[in-house]
């Protein structure tokens, strides 16, 4: 009998192992039997938290960044201060719907994988 | 015989006067806020038809009593909250106004959605925030590592997808909220005052 590649092995590890079953490639993925809305709410905490967010809301150009002097420092501090409250209100607006949507979509990837065979 | 007269208060006193300008500025018809006074009540079409001539005469002089004085009123305010706009001294105000677009429009939010989209997976910021959610456990064979990437990567895109009108709603609402207020900050009146 030939040796199993280390691949083959994995693979069928992961599928649940015995040597009788067909080697999964890829590998099937251990995730949770159903993702909750408490997923859904932590995932959208974290995706508001991230810098890109910020930067983003900078890049709209819907406010001009005062000029760089030591006068202007309260001027940004402000300038700060309106994008972060912005921010907050978009995800205020939209956390619960990204959280939804979030559980939606991922268990429906979840489930596909687990079925996969 | 006499045509039947409409009732009619035996004096018209201050408080019909408040009860007729509030409801007019209240945006009420003027012949409808001279009736929600009831200074005239009638009964039957005859009654009615004397009433309106009389309610015409009254709002017809009341107009020519009030023309000049409402003319010389709007010039003197409108004047006044003009030059108080054009006059206003911006470099008093603390902290300085922050420039803005005068509106935030659905482009403007697009931009937002696709830069934060972008920035959210050159960061690795996304993975992140999806790992911390430990729906799935990262492998370590290499192959599921890839496949892991791809499920991850499913689930980003098409969140993006779903929320994307969302977010482009709300950025555009929030965002000229807070904007316009900030293009309407003046100097409080004292520290106006004691600056000029």
């Amino acid at each position: 009998m030939a040796e199993r590649s280390e691949e083959e092995s994995m693979g069928s590890r992961a599928n649940g192992g015995g040597g009788e079953r067909d080697v999964m490639n890829p590998p099937r993925i251990e995730t949770v039997t159903i993702v909750t809305s408490d997923h859904g709410e932590a995932f959208a905490q974290d995706w508001y938290e991230c810098d890109g967010m910020t930067q983003a809301c900078h890049d709209t150009g819907i406010m001009t960044w005062p000029d760089g002097t030591l006068e202007d420092h309260e001027a940004q501090s402000h300038f700060r201060d309106l994008e972060d409250e912005i921010l907050f209100g978009v995800f205020e607006a939209t956390r619960q719907a990204i959280a939804e949507a979030f559980v939606r979509v991922a268990n429906d990837v979840i489930s596909r994988e687990r079925s996969r065979r | 015989m006499p045509l039947p007269k409409a009732d009619m208060v035996n004096v018209v006193t201050m408080e019909h006067g408040r009860q007729f300008a509030e409801a007019w500025f209240d945006g009420a018809d003027i012949n409808e806020a001279c009736f929600k006074t009831g200074i005239l009540t009638w009964n039957g079409d005859d009654e009615l038809g004397q009433a309106s001539a009389l309610e015409d005469d009254i709002l017809r002089r009341f107009f020519d009593a009030l023309k000049d004085q409402m003319v010389e009123t709007f010039v003197r305010v409108a004047n006044a909250a003009i030059d108080a706009e054009r006059l206003a001294d911006d470099t008093t105000l603390i902290p300085p106004r922050v420039e803005t677009v005068p509106v935030v429009t659905i482009d403007h939010a697009e931009t937002f959605v696709d830069d934060a989209h972008r920035h959210m997976i050159a960061s690795g910021g996304f993975i992140e925030a999806f790992c911390q959610t430990h729906i799935m456990k990262w492998p370590d064979d290499k192959a599921a590592q890839e496949h892991f990437q791809e499920m991850a990567n499913e689930i980003r895109d098409r969140l993006n997808e779903e929320t994307r009108l969302l977010v482009v709603d709300a950025f555009v609402h929030i965002a000229n909220d807070v904007t316009a207020r900030e293009r309407r900050r003046r100097c409080p009146p004292i520290l106006a005052s004691q600056t000029s």
